[in-house]
């Protein structure tokens, strides 16, 4: 009787939650009736009442570790770097792009630094449309822009990212260029030019329709011939949405889960003659696409290349490799996969450093406004526990949507800051987000207190460094060679910026150049290693990383007041190893291998 | 005349001894005939729709007779009859647990206070007397819960689901909610709060709830459910206005378990242990059935390298919420800390299995679009998690072994 009366015609449940909504596929509970109970409820006791004991507390003996004495850390003020890419002839302003911006219109564009000619310094290599961009460094303290004469010209479209790397092992350095719908390969002709090979070793001229992201070269199997891997982005084109609606009236570009992701390539090298791809079954298949950035290290010192890929919005990969030519996506067991609170990282950027000196890699990753950049700290076993809160950036990292991501000593005392570039995906994002989110917004400069905190030195710069930007690609690199490392940025709506380290500092630095043999003889993928008492450091040659950015392949490492190092050790992409002793700071040194 | 008087006297006493001696056997007969005369007439009255007959008769009856529970249902009818929405309540709820009408009764309260006079706390309690007299009763049981789930009374929201569940009288959304149990949010959680404010404005609940549920803007576009951000994200991606309500209403509300347990979350996102620790050491006993809190001190221990103390507390959480994939997440980095591959292998693996559920319950909107695979799942999931209750609840309902 009561069950015909609780039967849903006449006793309308709330809808309640949108999860209410949905209905679980299976049978009806029954409702027969048991009248048992007579007793009256109180009409008060839908209401979530306040404790009854309100003295009571459930974890009154929780230690708080709160030192009253607790000193501020302050970041030494002596940390400067000047804006000199005007001055030194770097000029390149990115346009104003249009208004809503799309999703590709906010995509930016990256950067690299690499030394195109082999003269011992680091030109630059802006991405930009048409083409890209090559400033020629000539000796320091000023650049020469050599678009013109590099044939770099030759090549119209949308592009988005670089990599550098000497794909066909004649010692000079060449270069990938991504873009929407587009990629290129172009060879480095004795240093004075680049020569479109894209088709010629395989590789599609439109990308297969895919849009690229950030790519990168490394010796995935072990052959000395650098591999090639391709991010690709997402489904992007006339057909798909190009705004969505934030708030009442007010669009921008849509979020990346708004099309259909795409997923990257791994293409083996044949010895420099082509280019193949290898089968997706093989590692890609089991990546999550919305690919935006890619970082290698070799995760378990078994001396082959494993890599990170950060994607937008969804949980990030890991592709450890088997050394069969197969890759396992490790990331969720490693703990690289979300942040610490489960929460999918919007990984534009990242890059690996030994932040805490423990003689392990960890990995730095930005992440969008809101959400804090993120440091996967290593634990050993190819395990990653995010340390973000314990060294206050996920505070200090809240209010950034960040791009590019490096590890840089900036003064040199052995222990890598970090410096991120930043700025939002949104132009209106104010108008969406409220006033405090904007578009523009610093780059970050976070010096490391001996990898336990990290504090933003921005404030302390000169205003030409704390100006807001549209942060994209980045890059770190000695363009004056003078043991300090310096710092390239592309602000997509503005000028490109080089940062010249002014750093006034007494540590003592020095500064790996290796020289592999060949196919791989600028040693992409060695490992080095520098001792000195119980102090470790740690790097590998991997100038890919950051945000469709290539740093200075060269090892840099600050050495605090240590004048040399006892031991450095190279393990050798060959596998072959090397140690040297007794190896003197303040010194750019070119090693070459046995 | 004293003759006459006498007579009189002598007459008058065998009237009162015949009354008395008689008055027991007379009297019900009369009550039932007078009973039955009223039913009758009210009866006529209400089929006749003549409400007004009827509220004088059943005031008439009531009042004789204030424990029947059909004169207080002709009161109510005839209140709602003249939309005196308030008075029907209040008749209908006059009606006692004894009477065979109280469920009836009890169904139109609940569904004047959640509609018409929108009172849903006094809904809430028609609610629970109705299972109080049945347990069984679904409906009564769905709407309760999905008025916990609203109002983000947690504890009583699970309570009722696992009372569901042994009576079998668990809606169809209990696994989803006892699943989402400390990520429910909606739009249309917001806007049921708003409008209990409109009739409420001072209620704690209901401020507490309109607020907490109110999600990052971007949750308003189609941006953030292709986004699916957890709510610690969302949580931090709160215009400083609202982070503002919520702090406000904490000084209003210094006991407010829901308010607590947002500040303290939004504390462990920005990395401030100190922060979390001082919240933790103001929360009442209560925290202490709560996963989160639990996961919040586990953390501070995990901040501190106290690593024993920090799976102990994640593993209290869990007892008290096995599918609380968050502190899988947070017992995973300790494990990872401590080298447990395995273990750590076994939490990523549920924590993967849990947002692949999340997802797919979010993205149901309706009958036709459910994934039966899904519900496999979550039976699945509640048995690896070891909440066999729920696990087998579901089973049930899902027809498995």
């Amino acid at each position: 009787m009561i069950s015909t009366f609780l039967s849903a015609s006449h006793f309308r449940p709330l809808r309640g939650l949108a999860m209410l909504l949905f209905v679980l596929g299976c049978r009806d509970a029954g409702s027969t009736t048991t009248t048992q109970d007579f007793s009256h409820t109180s009409p008060s006791s839908a209401v979530q009442s306040p404790p009854d004991d309100s003295t009571g507390l459930a974890f009154p003996a929780l230690k708080s570790h709160r030192d009253p004495h607790r000193v501020e850390i302050t970041a030494p003020t002596e940390i400067q770097f000047v804006d000199v890419a005007e001055e030194w002839g770097l000029q390149h302003h990115w346009p104003e792009q249009p208004r809503p911006m799309t999703a590709l219109d906010a995509f930016g564009a990256g950067c690299a630094a690499f030394d195109y000619d082999n003269d011992g310094w680091q030109d630059v290599l802006l991405v930009a449309t048409p083409h890209p961009i090559l400033f020629h460094n000539d000796g320091g303290n000023h650049f020469t822009n050599v678009t013109e004469q590099s044939g770099l010209k030759s090549l119209a479209g949308r592009w988005t990212g670089c990599s550098i790397g000497d794909f066909d092992g004649d010692g000079l350095l060449d270069l990938v260029v991504t873009g929407y719908h587009q990629l290129a390969l172009w060879k480095n002709q004795r240093g004075q030019q680049f020569q479109d090979v894209t088709q010629a070793m395989g590789l599609d001229p439109t990308n297969q329709g895919y849009w690229g992201a950030s790519s990168g070269f490394m010796d995935l199997d072990g052959d000395g011939w650098l591999d090639l891997v391709i991010l690709n982005y997402v489904i992007f084109g006339p057909e798909t949405q190009k705004y969505c609606e934030y708030t009442p009236g007010v669009k921008s570009g849509c979020g990346p889960k708004t099309y259909l992701p795409e997923r990257g390539q791994i293409w083996k090298n044949m010895a420099g003659k082509s280019l193949q791809l290898i089968p997706s079954e093989q590692g890609m298949q089991q990546t999550h696409g919305v690919g935006l950035v890619l970082a290698f290290t070799d995760l378990d010192d078994d001396g082959r290349i494993d890599f990170y890929i950060g994607n937008d919005g969804v949980v990030a990969d890991l592709l450890y490799n088997q050394g069969t030519g197969h890759f396992e996506n490790i990331a969720a067991v490693a703990g690289v996969a979300t942040s610490d609170n489960g929460g999918a990282v919007s990984a534009m950027g990242a890059d690996w450093g030994d932040f805490d000196r423990d003689g392990r890699l960890d990995l730095a990753v930005t992440n969008w406004f809101g959400d804090s950049f993120v440091i996967f700290q290593s634990v050993g076993n190819r395990l990653f526990v995010d340390c973000a809160k314990r060294t206050d950036l996920a505070r200090s990292s809240k209010n950034r949507l960040g791009f590019g991501a490096k590890w840089v000593d900036f003064e040199n005392d052995g222990w890598l800051d970090l410096f991120f570039v930043n700025g939002h995906v949104y132009d209106n994002s104010a108008e969406i987000h409220g006033p405090g989110v904007p578009f523009r917004q610093p780059m970050s400069l976070y010096w490391n207190d001996r990898g336990q905190k990290l504090i933003d030195i921005v404030p302390k710069q000169r205003a030409e460094i704390q100006r807001p930007m549209v942060g994209r690609g980045s890059a770190t690199v000695d363009f004056d060679n003078d043991g300090r490392v310096d710092l390239l940025a592309v602000d997509f709506e503005g000028p490109a910026m080089l940062l010249q380290n002014r750093t006034e500092t007494t540590s003592h630095w020095l500064k790996l150049d290796l020289r592999g043999k060949a196919p791989n003889r600028f040693a992409y993928g060695a490992r080095l290693v520098g001792r000195r008492g119980d102090q470790v450091w740690i790097s590998d040659v991997s100038p890919a990383s950051s945000y469709l950015s290539s740093s200075d392949p060269r090892v840099h490492w600050g050495l605090g007041e240590n004048t040399r190092l006892d031991t450095l050790t190279i393990h050798w992409p060959s596998g072959a190893e090397q140690t040297l002793q007794n190896v003197a700071a303040d010194q750019i040194l070119q090693i070459s291998q046995d | 005349m004293f003759m006459n008087r006498r007579i009189v006297l002598v007459c008058v006493a065998s009237l009162i001894l015949i009354t008395a001696v008689a008055a027991p056997f007379v009297y019900p007969i009369w009550s039932e005939l007078r009973r039955a005369d009223l039913a009758e007439t009210c009866g006529a009255a209400k089929s006749e729709r003549r409400w007004n007959e009827l509220q004088r008769l059943a005031d008439r009856w009531t009042a004789w007779e204030p424990e029947n529970g059909e004169a207080w249902m002709y009161r109510g009818q005839a209140a709602s009859g003249r939309q005196d929405w308030e008075q029907a309540l209040a008749s209908f709820w006059q009606v006692p647990d004894s009477d065979p009408q109280v469920v009836p009764a009890l169904i139109e309260v609940s569904k004047l206070a959640f509609t018409r006079l929108n009172n849903p706390l006094k809904g809430a309690a028609a609610c629970e007397r109705i299972l109080q007299i049945d347990p069984r009763a679904a409906g009564a049981r769905q709407q309760l819960i999905g008025f916990y789930a609203a109002t983000l009374q947690r504890e009583k929201l699970l309570r009722q689901i696992q009372q569901g569940v042994e009576t079998q009288s668990e809606p169809r959304e209990a696994y989803a909610y006892a699943f989402l149990l400390y990520t429910l949010r909606s739009k249309e959680g917001i806007d049921l709060n708003e409008r209990w404010l409109k009739s409420s404005p001072d209620e704690e609940l209901f401020l507490v709830a309109s607020i907490l549920q109110l999600p990052d803007p971007k949750t308003d576009s189609q941006e953030i459910d292709l986004f699916a951000r957890t709510e610690a994200e969302v949580r931090t991606s709160l215009g400083p206005a609202k982070r503002e309500r919520v702090n406000q209403l904490r000084e209003r509300f210094p006991k407010n378990l829901e308010l607590l347990a947002f500040q303290a979350e939004e504390r462990f996102d920005a990395g401030d242990i100190d922060g979390v620790t001082a919240l933790l050491l103001q929360a009442p006993t209560t925290a202490k059935q709560d996963s989160r809190f639990w996961r919040m001190k586990g953390w501070v221990h995990e901040s501190h390298n106290e690593w024993d103390d920090a799976v102990a507390a994640y593993g209290e959480g869990l007892r008290r919420h096995p599918v609380d994939w968050t502190t899988m997440i947070r017992l995973a980095a300790v494990e990872r800390r401590r080298n447990n591959r395995t273990e750590v292998e076994r939490l990523t693996q549920l924590v993967d299995r849990a947002q692949e559920i999340r997802r797919k319950l979010r993205n149901l909107t309706a009958a036709e679009s459910v994934n039966p695979t899904a519900l496999i799942e979550l039976a699945d999931f509640f048995q690896d998690c070891g909440d066999t209750h729920m696990s087998q609840g579901l089973n049930r309902r899902l027809g498995r072994k």
